[in-house]
């Protein structure tokens, strides 16, 4: 989980805004801080689907 | 569809049979309602960027069967896929790399579209938020077609993401299924039960960043992406840690928990 949330330092502020990034250093840091004191209840959570097999 | 079953396809229709997919061209050749997908290694990869030797082994004895040249292989590989779709690549070293469960197992496969790639024997639902429905201005461009400076002005206030309280909604609200889902197997039940894996994600990535005026191969495109996929993931394992009680967490061992925060 610390790599994943580390790998966000790899997100060039010169190319996306800071106001997305700093959300995302937020989010991570809080899941990791509190995932270390009590664990996750879910083994993985996100993935991206290709949109074509997607039903709208 | 295999790249020598395609050129069945394309020979068929070039004879007269109609190209329409639901036409007897397609139809005369199996093997279409199935997705294949290579493995490779970071060793072959290097191979192919030294232009080394690749040997192919056998499955059981791990004998080798054939040298052939790594860069060849990659091609004939890229040209199958530029033709018909397949194979479908996977990234062996990085998928086991970044599993968040290496203590349990390695990653073997995936589903057919090869979003979710985890354990061997466990299965998660999916719910795929529209990333147009997150944007903060009215996507209408000017009249008189799209200004540069018009896009210019717009990139700074329309950042669409999805909010982080509807990253919590939809997450919880998958948590939930988690329960009312059926299976097709015990075991698969059994695992999707004690792993509880969920698959949030998003659509519409692509008509995203043509609204707010960005390449899709850029590298400010693959930023906005990562931003918003970032947030997506951290709020939703901000979530998962969330539910209240010790014994609610993934029944995994101390092992598995330890391996997690690595």
């Amino acid at each position: 989980m610390r790599m994943h949330r580390d790998s966000v330092n790899n997100i060039d502020h010169a190319l996306a805004p800071s106001e997305l990034i700093d959300a995302a250093h937020e989010c991570w840091n809080r899941a990791v801080q509190l995932g270390e004191q009590n664990g996750y209840r879910n083994a993985q959570a996100t993935v991206l689907a290709p949109t074509g097999t997607i039903a709208s | 569809m295999e790249g020598a079953r395609g050129e069945k396809v394309a020979a068929l229709i070039a004879s007269g049979y109609s190209s329409d997919f639901n036409g007897d061209a397609y139809r005369t050749v199996s093997g279409q309602n199935a997705n294949n997908s290579v493995r490779v290694t970071d060793r072959f990869i290097e191979a192919v960027m030294k232009d080394a030797v690749w040997e192919t082994t056998t499955r059981t004895t791990g004998e080798v069967v054939e040298r052939i040249s790594a860069r060849q292989l990659w091609r004939e590989m890229a040209e199958a896929a530029w033709k018909c779709a397949d194979p479908g690549l996977q990234f062996d070293d990085t998928i086991n790399k970044w599993h968040t469960c290496k203590a349990t197992d390695r990653i073997y496969a995936s589903n057919p579209c090869s979003e979710f790639v985890f354990l061997d024997d466990t299965a998660c639902n999916l719910a795929s938020l529209n990333l147009l429905k997150f944007l903060r201005e009215p996507t209408a461009l000017p009249a008189g077609g799209p200004k540069a400076e018009a896009l210019e002005a717009r990139r700074g206030d329309s950042t669409s993401t999805p909010t982080k309280h509807a990253c919590r909604i939809f997450f919880l609200a998958q948590e939930i299924a988690v329960d009312l889902a059926s299976y097709p197997t015990q075991r698969i039940a059994e695992r999707s039960h004690q792993f509880r894996p969920l698959g949030l994600g998003y659509a519409n990535l692509g008509t995203l960043l043509m609204v707010e005026g960005l390449p899709y191969d850029s590298d400010a495109g693959r930023a906005r992406a990562a931003s918003l996929t970032a947030i997506m993931t951290g709020e939703a394992y901000a979530l998962s840690r969330r539910w209240p009680s010790r014994r609610d967490r993934f029944r995994g061992t101390r092992s598995i928990a330890r391996a997690c925060s690595r």
